[in-house]
């Protein structure tokens, strides 16, 4: 053999997740340090120190801009890695996290607990995220039993199942807009555009370990998703339960969307950018791109989000909006670049 | 759980005591066949098939399309369930073989592959390990030094790192026939493989499984359009018309004019060579089958 | 459609000849024709100049809530023949036949409830609408519905189409007298930082062109989102705690919230939450410029000086207060809101 065979080791794979987060912690220290309002380092340590009265500089970094820091490194790397999954559970590169409409699901039943609780119904501050994640678990059930086609559910369903189901909620969420009052119409923002604010430590910590787990069983799966390229009749040949397979990813990814939007809202393009990125830089193979494709992702929010709450000064922009503007040129480019293949 | 693959490393006959017996004995079958129907859906492509392989020997099947030949492989390689009748293999009934079990003994190349997503040969060619390997499919030594004696022995060793999309028809074939190799599987079934090649590649590719079969004694099942290569490079020819097995048997009795004007419903001239001992079959014009009636 | 299949073949026949690309294509033709249609479309639908005329209107159709209070305040409320979905107050509204939201009225309705006038406030969405009704030959009156200085506007305009000047003046008068008697009461007494919130998950809050900055100083207040320079910002957590509000008036707290200031009690070091001044706010009465922006002057200074005002209403009593005697206030950090600009303001909104 004159070449030398390039082959993905465990090792390799680790080597890679070791350097990506040490970016991320880079990216969390200085993203911290980054706001509209100047703090300086002197007060921020002599507030670390006196643990009593807080010096506003200690409390703008570390009970506002770090948690949310860390809320959108947990959010944008389940993004991420989500995005991984349904590309090769769709067989299609340009899927993304909410395509398969349980996003739409989770937003209608996070805003009908809104106007409920508006009315003065049932009102904690987890009604609304907790409703919306309970409308993410029967979206996905529902969406993957209306997808199944004689036993199985087939990829192409599946995503015409969440297409229309998407179409349905977007439907019911302007119509909410176009009825509701004022303070219901900010409500319903809050969904479509995405919205990363500042959370308990603890709600950040509780979400990180659903995420991690989500992540470690869709790793579990990374191998089967490399065969499935090959086509599903070679896939089952090669030892591959591809309905299985199939219904695992779907539910693990969905549900792991589900908890997301139910914390976030949408925030669109970081499941279709950041796993593209990936492969371009570190190639296809899923065992490297899905925990790859977490930091990444992570990394990729947080600076969209230092941006969002940056750039204009007092006020913030949707983080959905800095992701678009950076997405969407880059999706176009792809697109291009995908369809230049195809026609090779 | 086997997770890194160090099963792999193992040699590949290790858990394979209880079926060894049946493999190894030359009067069992390879497959076997009967009575078998199945289809899609409401769709029946195979009615009442009843056929048997030998193990080592290399058939071919042939036939008009819409015959029910890639129905048929599908068959054998427990992709598509039957809808009534049986199918063995090595005396044992197929659905009872557990599905990595059934992947370490058949492999499956069929007529040709695109990738949903670039990856490199070497890549690709490792993903035939995958039966051999644990849950996040790492491969050992053993698995690395049996793909690479694979892509020598295909002849794809100077391509490696390229992408598989990068490649000609013929090497990427040829890719493809190193990763179902390296399932080290007792069976190969091909669908069409050298449908998309040219002359030069389908004689390399049919070489490449006379080879096989002569070294390893691989059994070899190959669905093909030429009737030519496979009167020349198979022993054993199955002729399927409309869902059934027409007729089975050497190539030379099977392949006549009789034959191939039932099942094709063309008239074509059929002569021994001397020097190759196959039959020729030759397509004929309008003009040179009109000139053909006239002289009995 | 003779012509036209000529113009086509002379067409097919110069581009064989290679010429088309020298005479203007007629897909372009087409296209700036089409523009130019759809353009002067959409300039129909600004046009103000056309004013209703100056009868007395005695059946009114209202596509806003301010309209309907202000009509229901100078004693109109039985000309009013339909109502927008919104229109809630006062009790009596609840009869009157809905005609769809304000962007988007039922024409038919309108069409039935057979007005002589219909009154809107003019909005970025509103204009479409407004143009759709011209369009069926009802007049309209447009009145601006964004600040404290609209409202007298409105209400003269109001006043004047429904033959009721007088009750108009009257109502005029009453609330300026109402606002005076809230600043005088507070004169001298050094204004607080307000911050007024409108949505938590993003935050949005009240900022200068609104209602509510009005309210806030003519209660006694300095808003501080001031400097952003947009009505509805949408802040930053960071910028608000760098601003030290001393009052929150918050409509997302829910009233079992507004004991324990919910969402703010993460931040014990806001003055608002340190001394016990957030509250919760739900009324539509400082969103809309009608009558009961009086009432929401004194409430908002009620909530802004409790001192002042008394501590009467439920929310005060239901709050804990953390700490006992009022701590002085804190400096801000942004210098964007000084104390010049909040006279200016003051001294605009005293004149007529």
């Amino acid at each position: 053999m004159n070449r030398h065979m390039d082959v993905l080791t465990p090792g390799k794979v680790l080597t890679v997740v070791a350097l990506l987060a040490v970016a991320w912690l880079l990216t969390v220290v200085v993203a911290t340090l980054i706001g509209p309002v100047p703090v300086s380092m002197a007060a921020l340590l002599a507030g670390w120190q006196t643990t009593s009265s807080a010096s506003v500089d200690y409390v703008i970094v570390f009970e506002t801009r770090l948690p949310r820091v860390l809320l959108a490194s947990v959010v944008g790397g389940s993004l991420g890695v989500v995005g991984a999954a349904f590309q090769a559970l769709l067989r299609n590169p340009l899927a993304s996290p909410h395509i398969l409409g349980v996003s739409g699901g989770a937003a209608v039943a996070g805003i009908a607990a809104l106007i409920l609780a508006g009315s003065g119904a049932f009102h904690s501050a987890a009604t609304v995220p907790a409703a919306a994640f309970a409308g993410a678990v029967v979206s996905t059930f529902l969406i993957h039993n209306l997808a199944r086609v004689g036993g199985r559910v087939h990829p192409f369903s599946l995503l015409l199942v969440g297409v229309i189901f998407n179409a349905v909620c977007a439907a019911v969420i302007m119509l909410v807009n176009a009825l509701g009052d004022f303070y219901q119409s900010h409500g319903v923002l809050f969904w479509i555009m995405g919205n990363l604010s500042t959370q308990s430590y603890l709600l950040v910590a509780a979400i990180a370990v659903y995420t991690l787990l989500g992540i470690v069983w869709l790793m579990t799966h990374a191998h089967h998703m490399n065969l499935l390229s090959l086509g599903d009749e070679v896939a089952a040949q090669l030892g591959v339960d591809v309905d299985r397979t199939t219904r695992e990813v779907f539910v693990a990814a969905a549900l792991m969307v589900g908890v997301v939007v139910s914390v976030s809202g949408m925030i669109g393009f970081v499941g279709l950018i950041v796993p593209h990125t990936i492969r371009l830089l570190l190639g296809s193979d899923h065992r490297l791109v899905l925990p790859a494709s977490v930091i990444g992702g992570a990394i990729f929010l947080v600076w969209a989000d230092t941006i969002a709450r940056t750039i204009l000064g007092p006020t913030e922009l949707p983080v959905g909006v800095v992701t678009a503007v950076c997405g969407g040129p880059v999706f176009i480019w792809l697109l291009r670049r995908e369809s230049r293949r195809a026609f090779r | 759980m086997d997770v890194f693959g160090k099963r792999g490393r193992e040699q590949a006959g290790a858990d394979r005591p209880c079926a060894a017996l049946a493999l190894h004995d030359p009067v069992v079958p390879m497959v076997e066949v009967k009575d078998l129907t199945a289809g899609y859906g409401t769709i029946v492509a195979l009615r009442d098939v009843s056929l048997m392989v030998n193990r080592g020997e290399m058939m071919a099947v042939v036939g008009p399309n819409g015959s029910g030949k890639s129905t048929l492989l599908r068959v054998f390689s427990g992709v598509l369930a039957p809808m009534s009748g049986s199918i063995r293999v090595a005396g044992r009934d197929l659905s009872a073989y557990p599905r990595r079990r059934l992947a370490r003994m058949t492999a499956v190349v069929p007529q040709e592959t695109s990738l949903d997503f670039p990856f490199s040969i070497e890549e690709v060619v490792l993903m035939g390990r995958a039966p051999h390997l644990g849950r996040l499919g790492f491969p050992g030594e053993r698995d690395l030094s049996v793909a690479r004696e694979a892509m020598v022995r295909v002849g794809v060793d100077q391509l490696c790192g390229r992408a598989l999309q990068s490649l000609s028809g013929g090497e990427r074939q040829r890719v493809i026939i190193a990763r179902a190799l390296v399932q080290e599987p007792e069976i190969l079934l091909l669908d069409e493989p050298t449908s998309h090649l040219d002359i030069r590649h389908q004689v390399e590719i049919y070489d490449l499984m006379a080879e096989l079969n002569a070294e390893r004694g691989m059994t070899i099942v190959s669905v093909l359009h030429d009737l030519n290569l496979a009167a020349m490079y198979f022993r054993r020819v199955a002729v399927l018309s409309e869902g059934t097995v027409h007729s089975i048997g050497p190539s030379a009795e099977v392949l006549t004019y009789a034959t191939i004007k039932a099942v094709y419903g063309t008239e074509v001239y059929v002569a021994l060579n001397d020097v190759t001992g196959a039959v020729n079959i030759l397509p004929l014009s309008r003009l040179y089958r009109e000139r053909l009636r006239l002289e009995p | 459609m003779r012509r036209f299949l000529a113009f086509r073949r002379a067409d097919v026949s110069d581009r064989r000849q290679g010429e088309s690309c020298r005479r203007p294509s007629r897909g372009l033709v087409v296209l700036v024709v089409f523009a130019a249609l759809g353009l002067s479309y959409q300039t129909k639908g600004g046009e103000e100049e056309q004013r209703p005329s100056r009868g007395v209107a005695m059946r009114i159709v209202s596509l806003a809530p301010s309209v309907t209070e202000i009509l229901f305040g100078i004693d109109a409320g039985d000309t009013l023949v339909g109502v927008s979905s919104f229109c809630d107050y006062p009790a009596e509204v609840a009869t009157i036949p809905r005609v769809g939201t304000f962007t988007k009225p039922s024409i038919e309705a309108i069409l039935a409830a057979r007005p002589d006038l219909v009154i809107a406030a003019r909005g970025p969405a509103t204009m479409n609408a407004v143009a759709s009704v011209r369009g069926v030959g009802v007049p309209v009156l447009v009145i601006e519905d964004v600040k404290l200085a609209d409202v007298w506007k409105a209400i003269e305009d109001i006043g004047t189409h429904t033959g009721r000047v007088e009750a108009a003046a009257r109502l005029a008068d009453q609330m300026r007298r109402r606002f005076d008697a809230v600043r005088s009461r507070l004169a001298g007494v050094p204004r607080r930082r307000v911050l007024v919130v409108v949505g938590q998950t993003p935050l949005i809050v009240a900022g200068v062109e609104t209602f509510v900055d009005d309210l806030i100083c003519v209660a006694g207040g300095v808003n501080v989102a001031a400097d952003t320079g947009q009505p509805w910002p949408r802040l930053s957590l960071e910028t608000v705690l760098s601003r030290a509000p001393e009052v929150i008036i918050d409509s997302a707290l829910s009233h079992e919230d507004g004991a324990d200031a919910g969402f703010w009690s993460r931040f014990p070091t806001l003055p608002a939450v340190r001394d016990g001044r957030v509250h919760a706010y739900r009324s539509f009465a400082a969103l809309r410029g009608g009558p009961r922006l009086a009432d929401a002057a004194e409430e908002f200074a009620r909530l802004i000086h409790p001192e002042r005002y008394g501590a009467t209403d439920g929310e005060a009593e239901n709050e804990t207060s953390t700490a006992g005697p009022e701590q002085p206030p804190t400096p801000a950090r942004a210098t964007g809101i000084t104390r010049s600009r909040s006279q200016a303001q003051g001294e605009a909104l005293g004149e007529q």
